[in-house]
């Protein structure tokens, strides 16, 4: 062991290794801080870089832009209501209004550190039980990510505002858009039309930023006095340690959620977000004020996508199984440089693996550091003025949508979701609810269909063992303690004109 | 208007939208083929529950509306604020929406680079912002940075359209 680790140490301690997790860090912010640049571009790009380097630096490099870019997508979605990366989409829910309300330094300092805590406690989980989750990831066929995706859904609830029936609403206009495509049973077509861009269906950037980053453009338009000067204020304000102790249960909480939803392959940080930040908002005594510019709800947020990402690696290292797209490039990027990753790597190139998790724990203070400069940088755009950062914004929005797919199709469905998004503000519709569903609804249909396909057509299969049974219960749970939390609001008298639109000039 | 008639009409207008996405649009809509064996393996089989779904939701809705109406009448809950009517700026969100699609359109033939230039410049203008030649230079500026950084840096070819050959 110890031999293992001086190998380790030796095939580590190289300044361009330093350099190369240092560099990847601050690309994967800026890369992840632009609308439409996703992680996963940002390491596809980096990927030929890499050919020329000595395996661990070319990994270390492709791992930093990966952490940087998840961390990086909640700079936009605070500052402009713009999400970085969709696993970000879930931080605009408080941080956007904490900008709004002059404390967007705040916001941006609480998800720094709950990004860096969250990636710390990743890469642990990654380097102590990799082996454990991968076998646990393992057990996980289509009825157990039914029950889980099941379970999931119930986050709507806690992303819903004060009208469940809404949030609901808005979650199956989410489900409905999600079944555009062709049928993955069948391979028909289900309100595609013959147009063969409809066939794929619908790609999650352009409905996440039309969603969300269009509407508040839009609408800026009918009401252009609201908290202009506070926005431009905040850029001194800052988290302070007692604000970091006063989130540190839910970014904790939210830490382990990541892990948990990251070993398991096909999740993905969005839905780590949303439980997370649904959980802190169920059991916060300050629950009330989620939605509403709650720095425990950014703290909630961050923490749980960014927890998913040491522990996507997880089932890549210990089973060689790309979890995401991401984890699938490095896949690549370790096969290019003649390694396998799987149980294999650990009796064969141990040496490397302890030199990558070093690495891997360095990154987490590069992610302090970087991110710290970062909001630095990033926070003059605050000071630029809504009538001029709205129309630029929209731009960044469609070069960020376009480059995605190359396509001039998914700019146009992006301004469709826009103006969807603006009605459903409007009818006071909650955007959160739309997309997790949207993101949620394919897994749960797709494993509905494929437990029923393997079970011919038995519903027995998804109460076949203890994961099923006891997502089930928390499923039962969640509904009961929803159930409880709205039969006591509605004995209670309701406040007057609260949902009045109140934003009229 | 009240916030309960604007859910009562809502409820009941999705209402009726469920029924007719169900029963006219949806069999043209989606494609099944003829040897479905499980009903619920038919790729009609989960939008349906969806659409359901989404007619009772809209029916709760509609109902809760009326049920708060009735406490309004009743003097149960205070009547609260009256939704503001801001026709100035309606007029300028549905302009906004439809220089959206011009936009979209206008970049379909004359390529991403120039109609963003354009397209700042005139959303900033329907702001009302009147320094305009202190914009629009950083308007053009930003769009040909952008153009160039997708360009040499993430490798993303960005189309010109028919301005194609005009930048290096």
């Amino acid at each position: 062991m110890l031999e293992d680790l001086a190998a380790a140490l030796a095939l580590f301690a190289h300044i361009e290794n330093i350099f190369a997790l240092a560099g990847g860090v601050a690309i994967g912010i800026v890369v992840g801080a632009i609308p439409g640049m996703t992680s996963t571009m940002g390491v596809a790009l980096t990927l030929p870089f890499t050919f020329g380097m000595p395996p661990v630096t070319g990994i270390l490099l492709l791992l930093g832009v990966y952490k940087g870019g998840v961390y990086g997508g909640s700079i936009p979605a605070i500052l402009v209501k713009a999400p970085g990366t969709p696993a970000a989409s879930c931080t605009i829910l408080d941080g956007y209004p904490m900008a709004r309300k002059g404390e967007a330094g705040r916001a941006l300092d609480i998800a720094l550190y709950a990004s860096c805590f969250a990636d710390l406690v990743s890469n642990l989980s990654l380097i102590l039980f990799a082996s454990a989750l991968a076998m646990l990831a393992m057990r996980f066929g289509p009825p157990e990510y039914f029950t889980l995706i099941a379970f999931s859904l119930t986050i709507i609830a806690g992303v819903s505002g004060e009208r469940l029936s809404k949030g609901f609403i808005a979650a199956c206009f989410g489900l409905i858009t999600a079944t555009v495509g062709l049928d993955l049973v069948y391979g028909t077509g289900r309100f595609v039309f013959g147009n063969v861009e409809l066939m794929a269906g619908l790609s999650f950037i352009p409905v996440l930023i039309g969603l969300f980053a269009l509407p508040e453009i839009i609408d800026y338009y009918a009401h252009r006095v609201l908290g202009e000067r506070k926005i431009l204020d905040s850029v001194k304000s800052h988290a302070s340690w007692q604000d970091f102790k006063h989130c540190f249960k839910t970014i904790v909480r939210g830490s382990l959620i990541g892990v948990v939803m990251g070993a398991i392959p096909g999740v993905g940080g969005a839905p780590a977000a949303f439980m997370s930040y649904s959980e802190a908002k169920r059991t916060s005594p300050r629950g009330d004020n989620f939605g509403k510019g709650e720095i425990e709800g950014v703290a909630a947020a961050e923490a749980g996508n960014n927890g998913v990402a040491g522990a996507t690696m997880i089932p890549l290292l210990a089973l060689g199984i790309p979890g995401d797209v991401i984890t699938a490039v490095i896949l690549g990027a370790f096969m290019i440089h003649g390694l396998r990753p799987g149980p294999l790597m650990f009796q064969q190139n141990i040496d490397l693996i302890y030199a990558l998790f070093m690495g891997i724990a360095l990154s987490s203070v590069f992610l302090l550091g970087f991110g710290k400069i970062a909001i630095r940088g990033f926070r003059r755009i605050a000071a630029i003025p809504y009538s001029f950062l709205f129309p630029v914004v929209l731009v960044l929005c469609v070069f960020g949508t376009y480059a995605i797919n190359h396509s001039m199709f998914d700019v146009l469905v992006m301004m469709i979701m826009g103006v969807v998004g603006f009605l459903m503000q409007r009818f006071h519709l909650p955007a959160a609810p739309f997309l997790i569903a949207f993101i949620l609804g394919p897994l749960l249909e797709d494993s509905f269909r494929q437990s029923l396909l393997l079970s011919r057509g038995s519903i027995d299969i998804f109460f076949r063992n203890e994961i099923t049974w006891f997502f089930w219960l928390l499923t039962a749970l969640s509904i009961f303690v929803l159930v409880r939390r709205n039969l006591k609001r509605s004995r209670q008298p309701a406040a007057a004109g609260t949902e009045a639109y109140d934003k009229t000039e | 208007m009240h916030e309960a008639y604007k859910d009562i009409g809502l409820g009941v207008f999705l209402t009726a939208v469920s029924f007719l996405v169900l029963f006219w649009f949806m069999p043209v809509a989606i494609q099944s083929p003829g040897n479905v064996t499980e009903v619920a393996l038919a790729p009609a089989f989960w939008p349906q529950i969806i659409v359901v779904g989404l007619a009772v939701l809209s029916g709760v809705l509609a109902m809760q509306g009326v049920v708060r109406l009735q406490r309004i009448r009743r003097g149960a809950e205070e009547r609260g604020p009256p939704v503001g009517r801001n026709v100035l700026g309606n007029v300028k969100v549905v302009v906004a929406i439809a220089l959206l699609f011009a936009y979209y359109w206008i970049m379909t033939w004359g390529g991403i680079v120039v109609p963003s230039m354009v397209a700042i410049v005139v959303f900033t203008a329907l702001h009302g912002e009147r320094r305009i030649h202190y914009y629009g230079p950083i308007g053009v500026v930003f769009s040909l940075a952008l153009y160039y950084f997708f360009l040499k840096v993430a490798q993303v070819p960005m189309p010109l359209g028919i301005f194609e050959g005009w930048l290096p």
